[in-house]
């Protein structure tokens, strides 16, 4: 391999500058003129038929100029699996907050002022809030039609006639009969509820039609194309008549992109022939269902004296709410690392993915993976007590090494486990006694895969002044996309990262990628860029040999200039590639599709049932005030296997930021529901960590395994920094005063009563 | 709605004396603005008494601290005079909030808000404060401990304004101390408690002592049943105890998110101990 310049070095990041000044565009920075602003009506019942609805009041209103209900719609619906929802409630509603109707106005007051004209007679319907009562046989459905929508993942299978819109089962070996021959079985139920994304920007659309009937959105997601191809489905309008504009995302979290919010806005620019602008409320963004799904997981593990696992046997539920959104597919992808990062030969998992009338859920930073390890991670830890074992080497009995057989089958590379365990224990001085008189240790591994199949490209465009674009569709939600895409073509053509612009995401002009998730863009993306370099390369030397009258594959493409190998000091620059003969366009392209191998559906097993997987460990350390229940986390080390830190400091940035998110997820995040009703849909009451609560250090470690087929042997970061984290911490206060919690978050209440029962 | 910014206090009671019903004052904005925006105060004139400079100062006299009702919790916060003098005060304010809250609020608006959670409200009470309150007629004085009615609500009538917060000089030997918990640094208290403690010549026997509690209950609650477990004894573990016991009996907190009815008493009794420990070491 030749030597890296550019890509594996601190840089700033590319977007640094203009966000700290403050200059950076969002969606609501986009101003049109006469601009109208959208509002939508919520539901107030969690499940309730429609039996009328009267807009005229609203209409009535000076300054308004639109107000829709799903009569004004086509009749269709949208989903990331199966198409459940549509843009606005038809027949009934099937949440508090589902939306009813919509209206323009001249302002945001005069909007609200409408929506609560609009009357709506709704009929009580009976209500599921208890997933594991909505799974029930005897249960009222909540979609009578489930088996009938279309279906987007050919892995989601329904229960007919249930809630149940996925069950996904994994089996491997005899589990019922490796559980006879354990030593001991262990058996605990866990749970982590819904929680909030918590971004900064809240989400919002500007939707605006041209004379010509095309649509140009600007919108905040981290799905464009699914957008773009939802937006066709639910309004009529041909996709190639849709233009997606998405500008800097202000963090996501998987919960970016209300697609019911941005058809409502078009449908709303179509009646009021003037564009729409909605923009939601922090209130709003609890109620678009883009909140993390609530999870149950029950473990059953055969285990020997020694500490191996023998036997897992894992029962997920998640509730998805009034809507599947993306929990089907979570259901899956969640399902495949269900028994955790260790070698397991007997191995059964029943997940399923559950409609009741609660606010929906859907993806979160982890997709599954962070609130399925919470259980796994602290069952080793239980396992380990009962076995009277050290908890560094029960885990190292029993974790993946390169070439181990996964659970569904798949032969695994790139497995740097091992080393996040020992280098993280070992930065932790894990085996020093923790502080007294309450203090306490604890650790967790993971691993998070990244998905699979999908398709990423991208267009980079070589300039007659030596510079180069990169056109290409990951959405720059904060990670650090930009820089880290911007790096890799930087080293392709060995110029100066600042030498390459990234271009604005943009149906119009960049080109597809599947989404912005699944820690997916480093490996997809960047493959994709490598491709489309190679190509812009090749087309250099192919330009360069005329000029240089030589062999193309003897050409040197380096700093902006081409020569023949040797001879550098008859280089020319790339203008003369341009003015030579008259080309003056040259665009490399580049298509990576990182196919997956088939699932099969009765037992999960599939050779390639993702791209990669991303293996992590950390340590907490925590002091536990035995009075009041308190935590105080007085430090972390996080080590993650990334591959290859194309960026270190960006690494660490994802390090950092995702051990201080995971702490408060841990430790306090709920969103609070009763009857279906959220009761803290606002930062006051919904807590989240602040700076305050943030360890009091943090020690970030990269380990570097390089993938075989990974950019420069990159695999990604994102997720898996949530993976282990609230196990880390549980353990952790299990050490310090010997309190084992089942159910997230770690309040310092169920900390206190625990205390006292022990 | 309309909005108004008298610089005197005399303007500023000739409009909510004229206004009476539909006037609101405004000072920071801090509480308020919130209630404006969800609705839930519709006035018609908004008086912002920001602009009467002679409302924000904070003095030492001989026998006691006046504070301007204007003044910021981050000024006597940082207050050399405050913080020499009445340390366990500009630690309460410490604790309001984040600093652009602290830089914003106002010690009036905090104690005129009513919210049985202001941190202020309760070492003020243990410590004696009295409230110095004008119309356009004249002025009077209420002990703050008398100031609370229930939840949000004061003995101010429509026409007056809170002008200034008067403490008395502590006797020798005495410590007064505020403990807050929250489930994180910034919220609002899921429970204050405040202690005041004045020890004899000896530093042996307490002679005097306030327990007041917030957030536990409509307003702010002074437990006199706590006070008698330390009056007149030495503060050892039983009197420790007792106090603690008769606080929770006298709370009267409500389950939320930030924890159960239950949870709660038992930190009314952990917060009310840690108090007057720290109380009692300050006095001697
Ligand atoms: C995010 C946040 C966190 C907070 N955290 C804390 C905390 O940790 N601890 C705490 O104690 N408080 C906290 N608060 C509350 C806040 O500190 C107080 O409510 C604030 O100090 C009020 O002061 P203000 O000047 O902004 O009052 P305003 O909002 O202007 O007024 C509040 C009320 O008092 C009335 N009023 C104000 N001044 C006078 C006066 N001089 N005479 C008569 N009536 C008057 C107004 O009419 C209004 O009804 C928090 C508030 C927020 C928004």
């Amino acid at each position: 391999m030749t030597e890296l310049k550019v890509v594996g070095e601190k840089l700033p990041r590319v977007d640094a500058r203009e966000k700290v000044m403050g200059k950076a565009v969002y969606v609501d920075d986009v101003q049109l003129p006469g601009v109208l602003r959208g509002k939508i009506l919520h539901s107030p019942y969690p499940h309730a038929g429609i039996a009328w609805i009267d807009t005229s009041p609203a209409e009535r209103l000076p300054g308004v100029r639109a107000v829709i209900t799903a009569k004004d719609v086509p009749d269709a619906r949208h989903g990331a699996c199966y198409l459940d929802q549509p843009m606005l409630a038809r027949e009934k509603v099937r949440y508090v907050g589902d939306y009813v109707a919509a209206v323009a106005a001249d302002d945001e007051e005069t909007a609200l002022e409408a929506c609560n004209l609009i009357e709506v007679e709704y009929e009580e319907l009976p209500t599921l809030f208890d997933p594991v009562e909505a799974m029930a046989s005897e249960a009222p459905l909540i979609h009578e039609h489930l088996a009938e929508y279309g279906l987007l993942q050919p892995l989601a299978r329904c229960v007919e006639n249930s809630n149940i819109h996925n069950h996904f089962q994994l089996r491997k070996g005899d589990v019922e009969k490796a559980l006879g021959e354990a030593d001991i079985v262990v058996e605990n139920r866990f749970s982590a509820p819904m929680i909030q994304n918590g971004y900064l920007e809240p989400f919002g659309v500007v939707a605006d039609i041209d004379g010509q009937g095309n649509l140009t959105c600007w919108v905040s997601t981290q799905g464009i194309r699914w957008m773009q191809r939802s937006l066709q489905d639910l309004t009529g309008i041909d996709r190639n008549k849709i233009r997606i504009i998405v500008p800097y995302v202000g963090g996501g979290f998987g919960g970016k992109g209300d697609i019911s919010a941005a058809a409502i806005c078009t449908v709303l620019a179509m009646k009021a022939g003037r564009p729409v602008k909605i923009v939601f409320t922090r209130e709003e963004i609890f109620l678009s269902g883009n909140n993390r799904v609530p999870v149950i997981t029950h473990l059953k593990d055969g285990v020997k004296k020694d500490g191996s696992l023998l036997a897992r046997e894992v029962k997920v539920i998640m509730d998805s709410g009034a809507y599947s959104g993306m929990t089907s597919m979570i259901v899956t992808n969640a399902g495949f690392g269900g028994s955790g990062p260790y070698d397991i030969p007997n191995v059964k998992i029943d997940s399923y993915g559950v409609y009741t009338n609660n606010v929906p859920g859907s993806a979160f930073r982890g997709f599954g993976t962070p609130e399925i390890e919470w259980a796994i991670e602290s069952q080793m830890d239980i396992i380990a007590e009962k076995l009277g074992m050290d908890r560094i080497a029960i885990r190292l009995k029993n974790i993946y090494r390169n070439g181990a057989i996964s659970a569904t089958g798949e032969k695994l590379q790139s497995v740097g486990l091992e080393e996040t365990i020992m280098k993280a224990t070992q930065a932790a001085e894990f085996n020093q006694p923790p502080l007294p008189p309450a203090g306490g240790k604890g650790m967790a591994s993971a691993h998070k895969y990244s998905m699979a199949p999908g398709a990423a490209c991208a267009y980079v465009e070589v300039k007659i002044d030596g510079s180069l674009e990169l056109r290409q569709a990951v959405v720059e939600l904060g990670q650090g996309s930009n820089t880290v895409l911007a790096q890799m073509v930087a080293e392709e053509f060995k110029v100066p990262l600042e030498k390459i612009t990234v271009a604005l995401n943009d149906t119009a002009t960049t080109p597809f990628d599947l989404m912005t998730g699944s820690s997916r863009a480093t490996y997809n993306m960047g493959n994709a860029v490598r491709l489309a370099c190679e190509d812009a390369r090749r087309q250099v030397r192919e330009r360069g040999a005329e000029i240089l009258e030589a062999d193309p594959d003897d050409l040197i493409v380096e700093n902006g200039m081409v020569y023949v190998k040797g001879v550098p000091e008859k280089s020319i620059p790339f203008r003369k590639l341009f003015v030579h003969g008259g080309y003056p366009l040259l665009i490399g392209s580049g298509i990576f599709n990182q196919k997956s191998k088939t699932v099969d559906l009765e037992t999960g097993q599939s050779e390639r049932p993702c791209a990669f997987w991303m293996y992590s460990t950390q340590c907490a350390e925590v002091e536990v005030d035995e009075e009041t229940g308190q935590v105080r986390v007085v430090g972390f080390t996080a080590a993650h296997d990334v591959g290859k830190a194309i960026n270190p400091d960006l690494v660490v940035g994802q390090i950092v930021g995702g051990v201080v998110q995971g702490q408060g997820i841990a430790l306090m995040e709920k969103v609070e529901m009763e009857n279906g009703r959220i009761l803290n849909s606002n930062f006051l009451d919904y807590k989240m960590g602040t700076v305050h609560e943030t360890p009091g250090h943090i020690i970030p470690i990269i380990v570097e395994e390089a993938h075989q087929e990974g950019p420069y042997g990159a695999k990604g970061i994102g997720e898996g920094v949530l993976a282990p984290t609230a196990a880390a911490l549980s353990n952790a206060i299990y050490d310090a005063v010997g309190v084992r919690i089942h159910d997230l978050p770690l309040t310092p209440e169920k900390i206190y009563f625990a205390l006292k029962k022990r | 709605m309309e909005y108004a910014r008298p610089a005197t206090v005399e303007e500023a009671c000739s409009l909510l004396a004229l206004h009476g019903e539909g006037a609101r004052v405004i000072a920071g904005g801090v509480a308020l603005s919130i209630l404006l925006k969800q609705r839930l105060v519709e006035p018609d004139i908004l008086v912002d008494i920001e602009g009467i400079h002679s409302l924000r100062y904070i003095s030492d006299d001989a026998n006691e601290l006046r504070i301007g009702a204007l003044c910021k919790h981050r000024e006597f916060e940082k207050n050399p005079l405050v913080r020499d003098k009445f340390p366990w005060l500009s630690r309460a304010a410490e604790r309001i909030g984040c600093v652009q809250v602290r830089n914003a609020g106002t010690v009036g608006g905090s104690l005129c808000h009513a919210d049985p959670a202001s941190d202020l409200a309760p070492p003020l009470i243990a410590a004696g404060a009295e409230a110095t309150l004008r119309n356009s007629q004249g002025e009077r004085k209420v002990l703050l401990e008398n100031f609370f009615i229930d939840y949000y609500q004061t003995s101010l009538s429509e026409d007056e304004i809170l002008t200034e917060i008067r403490l008395p000089r502590l006797s020798a030997r005495t410590g007064v101390s505020y403990e807050k918990y929250a489930m994180r640094e910034g919220d609002m208290a899921t429970i204050g408690a405040a202690a005041l403690v004045t020890l004899d010549d000896d530093k042996q026997r307490c002679i005097e002592a306030g327990i007041v509690l917030g957030a536990v209950g409509p307003t702010p609650i002074r437990v006199k049943e706590a006070e008698e477990a330390l009056r007149g004894r030495a503060v050892n573990e039983s009197s420790l105890r007792k106090a603690a016991a008769a606080a929770m009996e006298a709370s009267s907190p409500l389950s939320d998110s930030s924890g159960s009815e239950q949870y709660k008493r038992e930190m009314v009794g952990v917060m009310t101990r840690r108090a007057v420990s720290r109380a009692l070491q300050a006095a001697s």
